[in-house]
């Protein structure tokens, strides 16, 4: 589908990437981390710095290869049109798997926290149906309320860094390395696989759509390397100020450590509104993720027509709404998921595609070379 | 195109309002304090619901109205969770917990080990985890519940009041929330403390209104100490003057008073110390842990029934010397009775587990051996900055 709203800036790109490298954490990542690595969790984050930057690379080569096209015309012209669009499918399953998943978690957080007695069909109906209407404005709308939510969630995240902050127990970081170093590289891995993976959302853009693209890699790069750092700052203000032991014991732990917050002494109970910056993060995987998959419904079947486009959409939320609220039986396997098969099933699959692409990229570039 | 637009608009604004869990205040029985009671393997509940409409009134005009402000109702179950459904069968108001800022456990259900019960009040979402908890002793947690206080009508308000005072003024209580218990629970090496209440009086006679409309009301609730606890379970208690040092070795008494004898005539001074503080060292020596603890604060005289030139330097220097020889003796009698519980309230284990972590692990099966026999050094080291208003002593004469 082309959209006369389809460019976006270097500043946005990096606001789109830095959301999502957080929108897998919310009742995902931190419960699975937390249980994992406990209060060396913030080992794992630094180790993350470098274990993330094989993926980052491989993104990167991949981008830059034909960078007018976005990644569904990229492997069509890589692989054919058969297996490429196999490709597209695979990847499409994948994009769809962790819109679910962010469904299911925010939709837990909202049931658990705030709203028990709410059928989830709304809670997540209402997620979609933004991330639907953003999609209908095309990926303009959606860079310029990233813009915004990023305003938003600078202003929430500063209160709570100041006000954890001083809240902050040295002793809680300690003992520290007690399971040994290599389990802390086993977590990191971990760590990356939930950080990492909505990255391929962003392949849906094609390079030629950002504003002065020269200088994609560094807005990438900057987004990615944000994110990590945010998401290090979260975990050492959880373990720093509520304890690893309590930290553990709770399903929404960055929740829990939220309730710690008081401005001045004077204004309190302000959790519910600070957590709202965990949902812009979600909300951000759900509009990609729904662009995503319009964007390979509309060069699917070829369709530019607007009718066509609002029935994609409608199509995908309903599809979405529905899985979501029934992917997992209960939320222990949920977590189970997360922790163990995540990143393995999901993360390490998409990296050796990768591999694969970047592979045929390059196999590919020095047929052309030979020929030339 | 506009019409699917405004559609769309109108069906986000419907989920945003919140219908279904629209609650009216006056549906709701607004719980202040729970009592656990255990009889025949089963959770006696009392909860202190209170009417939000009778609480500001009652109080403002100093005298009961004919609806008491507090209604205390009981039932048993299998699980807390199950004991508070029973409620709605005699409550015709839905409870509502999340503004519970008092939970009394009696001495039997500590002592049965609170973990039995613990459960249902970190799982709730409803609930704040920020509320007092204190052991009731020789009585039961309803008894608690129903006594009518002077001055404060809502009971619950009435004991988290004087534990916050006690606490910021003497010391003497640690105002311990449920969320600290827990800590103490999950924290390798640190066993849970929870304050004392005791009642004066015979219970039932406090139910009467005429407890509060009288100067000197016949029953009353007081703070006694602290609840000691090994793991989950009760095992002893600590009176309140060990309990004001069992918070200075924690820091957590800010501020406190110290009386001690200042002459060899049975005549005391007293101080009040600010600014109290502590630093807890755990060493190894011979395999064996040494503990070290540091205690500062700057103190003003506020009492001093000695003879003795307050002018002179060198005394001012004699006096410190007092007080902080009361206060280790004092440290010292409190330590080594927790010795004797074999219950590490202190955290010395925690300390070890933090910053000795190969020792911790090569000797945690033995800390129950290991702790009775540990020796403690205090240092104490309150400064006195001020005599207050008068530079003599009104036995200098």
């Amino acid at each position: 589908m082309e959209d006369a709203n389809n460019k976006i800036s270097g500043f946005q790109l990096y606001i789109i990437t830095f959301f999502l490298m957080g929108s897998l954490f919310v009742g995902f990542g931190i419960i699975s981390m937390f249980t994992l690595a406990e209060r060396d969790v913030w080992v794992s984050v630094l180790l993350s710095f470098i274990t993330c930057i094989i993926p980052l690379l491989l993104f990167i080569y991949y981008i830059n290869y034909e960078p007018d096209k976005n990644i569904f015309d990229k492997n069509k012209s890589l692989f054919g049109k058969w297996i490429g669009t196999i490709v597209n499918v695979i990847f499409c399953a994948f994009v769809f798997l962790l819109i679910l998943l962010v469904l299911w978690n925010s939709n837990g957080l909202v049931i658990t926290m705030y709203l028990t007695k709410t059928p989830p069909y709304f809670i997540i109906g209402i997620f979609v149906l933004a991330a639907i209407y953003a999609n209908i404005k095309g990926i303009e709308a959606i860079a310029r309320t990233s813009e915004i939510m990023f305003f938003i969630s600078l202003i929430i995240n500063t209160i709570i860094i100041i006000s954890l902050g001083t809240q902050l127990n040295l002793d809680y970081f300690k003992p520290v390395l007690t399971g040994g170093f290599k389990e802390e590289i086993r977590h990191s891995l971990n760590f990356t696989s939930y950080l990492i993976t909505p990255l391929i959302m962003i392949a849906a853009i094609p390079k030629k759509n950002i504003i002065k693209n020269k200088r994609y890699n560094r807005y990438l790069s900057a987004g990615v390397f944000a994110g990590i750092i945010k998401i290090g700052i979260t975990f050492v203000l959880i373990v720093g100020s509520v304890s690893p032991e309590i930290a553990t014991f709770y399903r929404f732990p960055a929740y829990y450590a939220l309730r710690k917050i008081s401005i001045g002494g004077a204004i309190n109970n302000l959790e519910n509104f600070l957590a709202l910056h965990w949902f812009l993060n979600t909300f951000m995987l759900i509009m990609m993720g729904i662009y995503f998959l319009n964007s390979f419904t509309s060069n699917l079947f070829k369709t530019n027509s607007k009718k066509a486009n609002y029935i994609s959409l409608l199509v995908i939320g309903i599809v979405a709404v529905y899985f979501s609220i029934h992917i997992f039986g209960n939320t222990v396997d949920s977590i189970e998921f997360a922790k163990n098969q995540f990143p393995v099933i999901i993360s390490l699959t998409l990296l050796i595609l990768m591999f694969i692409i970047s592979i045929a990229i390059f196999i590919k570039k020095v047929r052309k070379s030979l020929k030339t | 195109m506009k019409k699917i637009r405004i559609l769309i608009l109108i069906l986000l604004l419907l989920p945003l309002t919140g219908c279904w869990n629209y609650r009216e205040l006056e549906d709701l029985a607004i719980v202040s304090a729970l009592g656990i009671d255990i009889s025949d393997n089963d959770f006696d509940i009392s909860v202190e619901a209170v009417n939000p409409l009778k609480v500001g009134s009652h109080s403002q005009s100093g005298s009961s109205s004919e609806d008491a402000p507090i209604a205390v109702f009981t039932t048993k179950g299998k699980t807390i969770r199950e004991a508070v459904d029973k409620i709605l069968l005699t409550s015709p108001k839905r409870l509502y917990l999340g503004h519970m800022n008092l939970l009394v456990i009696s001495e039997e259900a500590a002592k049965k080990g609170i973990d039995e019960f613990i459960d249902y009040f970190m799982r709730d979402t409803e609930m704040r985890k920020s509320f007092a908890v204190v052991v009731i002793k020789n009585a039961k947690a309803s008894d608690v519940l129903k006594i009518l206080q002077p001055i404060e009508s809502v009971t619950a308000a009435n004991l988290q009041s004087s534990l916050e005072t006690t606490n910021k003024y003497y010391g003497e209580i640690s105002n311990l929330t449920l969320e600290e218990i827990v800590m103490c629970l999950f924290t390798k090496g640190r066993h849970p403390i929870i304050p004392t209440l005791e009642i004066i009086g015979d219970p039932k006679e406090g139910t009467d209104s005429d407890n509060v409309s009288t100067s000197d009301p016949k029953t009353i609730i007081k703070l006694s100490g602290s609840a000691v606890f090994k793991d989950d379970k009760l095992i002893n208690y600590l009176d309140k003057d060990e309990s004001l040092y069992y918070s200075i070795i924690r820091n957590k008494a800010p501020t406190t008073s110290l009386s001690f004898p200042c002459d060899d005539k049975f005549n005391y001074a007293n101080i009040v110390i600010d600014g109290l503080g502590s630093e807890l060292e755990v060493t190894i020596d011979k395999d064996m842990p040494k503990v070290k603890i540091d205690i500062t604060g700057k103190s003003a005289i506020t009492e001093f029934n000695c003879k003795m030139d307050l002018k002179n330097p060198s005394n001012l220097k004699k006096i410190e010397d007092m007080a902080n020889k009361e206060m280790k003796k004092n440290m010292n009698k409190t330590i080594k009775k927790v010795q004797k519980f074999n219950s590490d309230v202190f955290g010395f284990e925690e300390q070890l587990y933090r910053n000795n972590y190969k020792y911790w692990d090569k000797n945690k099966k033995k800390w129950d051996e290991i702790f009775p026999n540990i020796k403690v050094k205090i240092n104490s080291n309150i400064k006195i900055e001020r005599i207050s208003s008068s530079v003599e002593t009104a036995k200098s004469r």
